[in-house]
């Protein structure tokens, strides 16, 4: 592969869940720049195919009966729980299976990287119906406004359950948010103090999350309605006015850091093309502009990039359904997922999922290892044994998006007579396993 | 604000000073298991001294109320009426307190001597997030948040060798992160590459200099787990195939909290006796039972858990001592539970609890006040004992440092190790 058809791949992989032969053809006639720009476009739009699969059914929450006796409500109870499991499984699979089929999946992929940095887990939020309503709003913003996403996050249902917004209150007001606000979701850590986020602590106060109606309201008597100060600036402020005073360069930055370190290679805010970005991403706050410029930024098409991601757990299993044609379910991925620390839905903190070291341990290896050889004994693998034993290589190599080492095709070369052990060995090679 | 004060997000995401390609190498260090393994065996003993210290994390928030139960306090009765353990139920120790009646097997642990119980361990300003307070135990940092951990900073300052420190299971906790070194993530149901390409593996992560510097890292760890599956395979016990117990260390998790369990505790320290007994040179392992979230019916879901703590723990330290390994094992919760129960027949979340440490070199006994249940803090107990002084202790009298390096805080040696 040359290296403009390299480059348009790896555009396409990052963007997506590994692209296809026939999609890296296109795409590569197409041209970077046009491509790039057509899969920004297009991820503002929300046509995609995979809005066929039918979204889980989420039980409406039924209180439980406190004056039925003891045996009863232990029933009643365990009913729930076992309910809880099903819908939050039943939502991890759709949105696997909406990412591996996704005709839009730089819109996925953007719903992804927003859902890490706004890391919300099921494990606290305790509602699947939550879950997925938080989902829909990343997916709706997800090239899209980044201050008025920041504000609809305020006072989304589980946005207030995870992380306490909905028990701030100004008698007593909780500064669990604000402080990841400020930390995580905004400006970073250095470009605020432990004063700015009381007082935005007590902006944010009002919003109330009601569990029998699922409902989210605001409650004025619950909302500190003095003058506060944040970031220097003093009003009577609510959550709409600090989302507006953290909108600063520093959250730009942040931000950008983010995106870019996602997309092309890990990164810190000093970073010089941090800088180029944001700038950009600054005019409008506009996360498709953001994207577009880390997309298009030299930067992107260097060694640095080519080299600087392996896939994260998500984008191998995602990325192997798609090119083996399978379901969550047929694939186990959520076993999988689990076991490499990627469940979509439940990030190990609010700090949301680690970079490249995180994924490369010898266990993660395995479990890797382990998933290979469920997808070929799944799989229809048809179109290798087909083939001759010599062009087997090459096909994997096709299909996957790779160029093998010398020593990894002379490794896979030996094992080409059984198609499953070939198929295998390519899932697992090294080569398979960069982004 | 002048100190660089790094989350966790930014070093997990290797944001320290991992730019150009060839700085990879620097700021964590990859060396092979072979390498290391020899080296280790070189180096003769561990560097503890040949004496291993096993932390188990009860996640979620273990109920400390009724695991040392006060049953002759009335308070305790007036306030745990509808979930509370009789002097006919209690395991008794004594001063009024007994253990759950699941227990057995740490009242075994008791009865012979090896078992001391820290009482009201918790911290000032107690956290109620699962995620941050857990993040407070494990770094031993209360008051902001740390990227490393109290272990983990005691691994930076051993020699480079993933040897030192295993975590049981694929993820590895923050209390064994370092700023440079890692320990090995190591599953309990041992490490068997799939058949069909068992043979092919190792070959296929050779290094390769004509390849880019990640991927090179990931080629390191396909060879780390060849060779510690060669080394290790033999020794971690065969419940390998599908369906057995600890299959996976995370089963079937996508169910809500209360009903949650990264289980089969009993698996994961038979993993690390076999360690032991095949003399690998690891100073320090970690394990982990979850479940102790019980927000919801909890009597059940407790007893179960007491049960397997307890027998796990019993079996594990007669196992090591018939091998004559000295093994200390320390457990803790990032927090206990609240005194009063919920609507839903369960408890939330709450501060101080109870620790254990057991196994060799214990001074068995209560150490601690057991806090009271009266004069409380926002309606939870106050903690009479920081848990920084109960790692110092384990800290100098097990893995033979000064607590100073790896901990602030209160160091008091609080004597429940010789």
């Amino acid at each position: 592969m040359d290296t403009a058809s390299t480059d348009v791949a790896m555009l396409l992989r990052r963007t997506g869940f590994a692209p296809t032969a026939a999609e890296r053809a296109v795409a590569s006639s197409a041209g970077f720049i046009p491509t790039a720009r057509a899969r920004v476009a297009q991820a503002r739009t929300t046509i995609d195919a995979a809005d066929s699969l039918a979204p889980p059914t989420f039980a409406p929450f039924t209180p439980l009966d406190r004056s039925a006796d003891e045996a009863s409500r232990r029933q009643a109870l365990a009913k729930r729980l076992a309910t809880d499991r099903r819908e939050n499984i039943a939502l991890a699979h759709w949105w696997c299976n909406r990412m591996a089929q996704s005709t839009n999946s730089l819109r996925e992929k953007a719903t992804f990287i927003a859902h890490d940095h706004f890391a919300t887990s099921v494990e606290t939020v305790k509602s699947a119906k939550l879950m997925y309503d938080q989902n829909q709003l990343l997916r709706t913003y997800a090239l899209g406004d980044f201050a008025e996403l920041m504000r609809r996050l305020v006072s989304d249902a589980a946005m207030l359950v995870w992380l306490d917004g909905d028990s701030n209150v100004a008698q007593r007001p909780n500064e669990n948010f604000a402080r990841e606000f400020f930390e995580l979701f905004t400006l970073g850590i250095g470009h605020y103090t432990e004063t700015d986020v009381k007082e935005a602590a007590r902006a944010f106060t009002g919003w109330s999350y009601t569990l029998r109606t699922q409902h989210v309201a605001f409650v004025a008597r619950r909302h500190d309605n003095k003058t506060k100060t944040v970031l220097g600036k003093s009003g009577n402020f609510g959550s709409d006015d600090i989302v507006r005073i953290a909108m600063t360069d520093a959250t730009a930055r942040n931000v950008a850091a983010h995106w870019w370190s996602r997309l092309a290679y890990p990164v810190t805010i000093d970073d010089s093309v941090v800088n180029d970005v944001a700038a950009r991403f600054a005019q409008r706050l506009d996360i498709g502009d953001l994207v577009e410029a880390i997309l298009l930024h030299d930067a992107f098409r260097s060694d640095a990039a080519r080299t600087g991601l392996l896939k994260t757990p998500l984008e191998y299993v995602i990325g192997t359904m798609r090119l083996f044609n399978l379901t969550a379910e047929k694939a186990d991925a959520l076993r999988t997922l689990e076991s490499l620390g990627q469940l979509p839905f439940r990030p190990p903190s609010v700090g949301g999922w680690p970079g490249n070291e995180g994924w490369c341990s010898a266990a993660a290896a395995l479990t890797r290892a382990q998933f290979a050889a469920r997808v070929v004994r799944s799989a229809d693998l048809r179109s290798l044994s087909g083939r001759s034993t010599n062009e087997r290589v090459d096909a994997l190599a096709e299909l996957l998006g790779v160029v093998w080492s010398e020593g990894t095709a002379a490794t896979l070369h030996a094992h080409a007579g059984d198609v499953s052990t070939l198929a295998a060995l390519a899932l697992v090679a090294p080569e398979y396993q960069v982004n | 604000m002048e100190q660089l004060n790094l989350t966790r997000r930014q070093v997990v995401l290797g944001l320290l000073g991992v730019g150009a390609l060839g700085a990879v190498g620097g700021a964590l260090r990859w060396h092979p298991w072979d390498t290391l393994l020899d080296a280790a065996a070189q180096a003769g003993a561990s560097s503890a001294g040949g004496n291993a210290l096993v932390v188990i994390t009860l996640a979620g928030g273990n109920d400390g109320l009724n695991t040392v139960v006060p049953y002759t306090d009335s308070a305790y009765l007036a306030v745990r009426q509808d979930m509370h353990f009789g002097p006919n139920e209690v395991l008794p120790l004594t001063d009024g307190l007994g253990l759950h009646p699941e227990l057995t097997g740490l009242k075994a642990l008791w009865d012979a001597g090896s078992l001391a119980i820290i009482n009201g361990v918790g911290y000032p300003q107690p956290n109620r997030s699962h995620f941050r307070s857990m993040d407070i135990w494990q770094s031993g940092v209360p008051d902001r948040q740390e990227a490393t951990g109290w272990l983990g900073r005691w691994l930076d300052a051993q020699s480079p060798s993933p040897m030192h420190a295993v975590s049981i299971g694929t993820q590895i906790p923050l209390l064994l992160t370092g700023s440079k070194r890692r320990p090995a993530a190591i599953p309990a149901t041992g490490v068997a590459i799939p058949t069909m390409i068992n043979e092919a593996y190792g070959e296929l992560g050779a290094p390769d200099t004509t390849r880019g510097a990640w991927e090179n890292v990931y080629r390191t760890a396909m060879r780390d787990l060849a060779a510690i599956q060669r080394d290790v395979h033999n020794v971690l016990p065969a419940n390998v195939s599908k369906g057995g117990p600890g299959t996976t260390t995370t089963t079937t998790n996508t169910g809500v909290a209360a009903g949650r369990r990264a289980g089969n505790l009993r698996g994961q320290l038979d993993a690390v006796r076999a360690m032991l007994a095949a003399k690998i040179p690891t100073s320090v392992f970690h394990v982990m039972l979850g479940g102790f979230d019980t927000h919801a019916t909890e009597k059940d879901t407790h007893a179960n858990l007491m049960r397997e703590f307890g027998d796990a723990v019993q079996t594990f330290l007669d196992q090591t001592y018939a091998l004559g390994q000295p093994v200390t094992v320390v457990a803790y919760s990032e927090f206990g539970r609240r005194l009063a129960l919920n609507a839903s027949n369960g408890t939330d979340h709450g501060t101080a609890a109870p620790m254990f440490v057991a196994g060799n070199g214990v001074r068995s006994g209560l150490y601690g006040e057991y806090p009271s249940l009266t004069s409380l803090d926002d309606g939870d107990l106050k903690y009479t004992t920081d848990f920084r002084a109960v790692f110092g202790t384990l800290a100098a009298r097990v893995l033979h440092v000064d607590p100073a390096q790896v901990l602030t805080g209160p160091q008091r040696d609080l004597g429940f190790l010789q």
